[in-house]
């Protein structure tokens, strides 16, 4: 019975795919047109196949915020400012100039610790929760939730459990790393980071934090290693790891 | 820049990492089209980009569908789309006046290739439905239906040992997903 009905409804769904050949396509136009129920049905599964896709985006959306961080902020954070503000910008530069050259001159007298550098530039990574459906029922959103409240321990359980069901959420791996870490589980924020490191998108992120995990743990060595591979068009992200280079070497 | 059939390569492709290519080629060529749109008609960044996420999400799924044709360049096919849901939100906060174009070309839609992004009852049904079934046939149905691999492709992902095997795991998703989604008393309400 069960083979049967699965037949049925692979076969409309071949028609809406528009996977049948000519003839059997037009067959079945004619059908629809004598089969009330076979009409129906057909745009049942049409509604089916819409929700679905509905309820699948969850994952390409996380994608397509990840790639809008990296390829649009970054770029607006460093756009020009308007004219009007350029006499502005001229003492800011000027100041952000003194404050720097104080800043070499400082650096030049004392050697921050591995600790140091650490707590210096050390941030939880920023996550925007992404789901703009399900609510509270969604499970990524409260795994979102639990991590903007800082509840780690529940943030690590629900982004376990999602990424146990659908392991290809880079985004939420970064963040499982980072609750691990802020929760004081070191050795899992060191695995979890190292599954980052083949990601097309956020390897770099992945790098920086492992550099950043290996300098709390007072090895700038790796450090140093991590932050070599982190390359020259990773815009605010190369910045932040060629100074932390410079200071380590 | 990324010419059209690269990136369409790119986004038809069955591995993440090359669409994720694609669909960063055109956040890097397009997005500046899509959030002058916005802005110079009545908007605000952060509608832009809702607006051009929605548009890719909804251009992502168009062209991995097997009768998908590029009968016009992918940015008059994105500028249409964004244009489009530009205007609905417009109409829903019922501030709508002609708009000021940024691109000159245009294509006429194909019928139905925003469903997806409507967040209605029916749609919001099947999607706790699907949430409900997880584990594999979740994750098979959203690979079938929203990505459309093909069941060689479905196989390859999902490990599975053939594409008969493959087959057989969606129809049975399929099934346990259509009688959780009747089982719901809200479901007649729905479907009428």
């Amino acid at each position: 019975m069960s083979e049967k009905e699965d037949q049925y409804w692979n076969e409309i769904d071949d028609y809406l795919d528009g996977s049948l050949d000519q003839q059997a396509h037009k067959a079945f136009r004619q059908r629809l047109s004598e089969e009330n129920k076979l009409a129906k049905d057909t745009l049942f599964q049409q509604e089916m196949r819409q929700g679905i896709a509905f309820g699948s985006q969850q994952n390409l959306r996380s994608r397509l915020q990840v790639i809008h961080e990296e390829t649009i902020e970054s770029n607006q954070e460093a756009k020009i400012v308007p004219i009007g503000r350029q006499l502005w910008l001229r003492w800011s530069v000027a100041a952000g100039l003194l404050v720097g050259a104080l800043g070499i001159l400082f650096l030049l007298q004392q050697n921050p610790s591995s600790q140091e550098l650490f707590a210096d530039n050390y941030e939880v990574y920023s996550l925007d929760p992404t789901s703009r459906s399900g609510g509270e029922e969604n499970p990524a959103a409260m795994a979102l939730e639990a991590y903007q409240q800082q509840d780690y321990t529940a943030a690590i359980k629900e982004f376990d459990h999602i990424l146990q069901n659908e392991p290809e959420q880079p985004t939420l791996q970064l963040a499982l790393a980072i609750s691990y870490w802020e929760n004081g589980q070191t050795e899992q924020a060191k695995s979890a980071i190292k599954t980052l490191f083949n990601h097309p998108i956020l390897k770099d992120q992945a790098f920086w934090y492992a550099a950043l995990f290996a300098l709390a743990e007072d090895n700038p060595e790796a450090a140093v290693e991590y932050l070599e591979k982190i390359p020259t068009d990773s815009g605010q992200l190369h910045t932040k790891a060629a100074k932390l280079l410079d200071t380590l070497q | 820049m990324i010419n059209d059939q690269k990136i369409l390569q790119y986004l038809q492709s069955n591995r993440s990492n090359q669409q994720d290519e694609g669909l960063r080629a055109l956040y890097q060529q397009y997005y500046s089209m899509i959030e002058q749109l916005v802005i110079r008609n009545s908007g605000e960044r952060e509608d832009a980009a809702d607006v051009f996420q929605d548009g890719l999400v909804a251009l992502f799924h168009k062209t991995r569908q097997n009768e998908f044709v590029l009968t016009a360049s992918l940015k008059t096919l994105l500028y249409a789309i964004c244009r489009n849901l530009w205007l609905m939100k417009l109409r829903k906060k019922k501030r709508e006046t002609p708009l000021t174009e940024v691109h000159q070309e245009t294509v006429s839609l194909d019928a139905g290739i925003l469903d997806i992004l409507e967040d209605n009852d029916r749609n919001q049904l099947v999607a706790e439905g699907l949430r409900q079934l997880g584990g594999d046939c979740q994750k098979v149905l959203q690979l079938y239906y929203f990505e459309r691999s093909r069941m060689k492709g479905i196989a390859e992902t999902m490990g599975y040992s053939g594409e008969q095997v493959a087959k057989n795991k969606k129809s049975r998703c399929l099934r346990k997903l259509r009688e959780w989604v009747l089982a719901q008393p809200v479901a007649k309400e729905v479907w009428g």
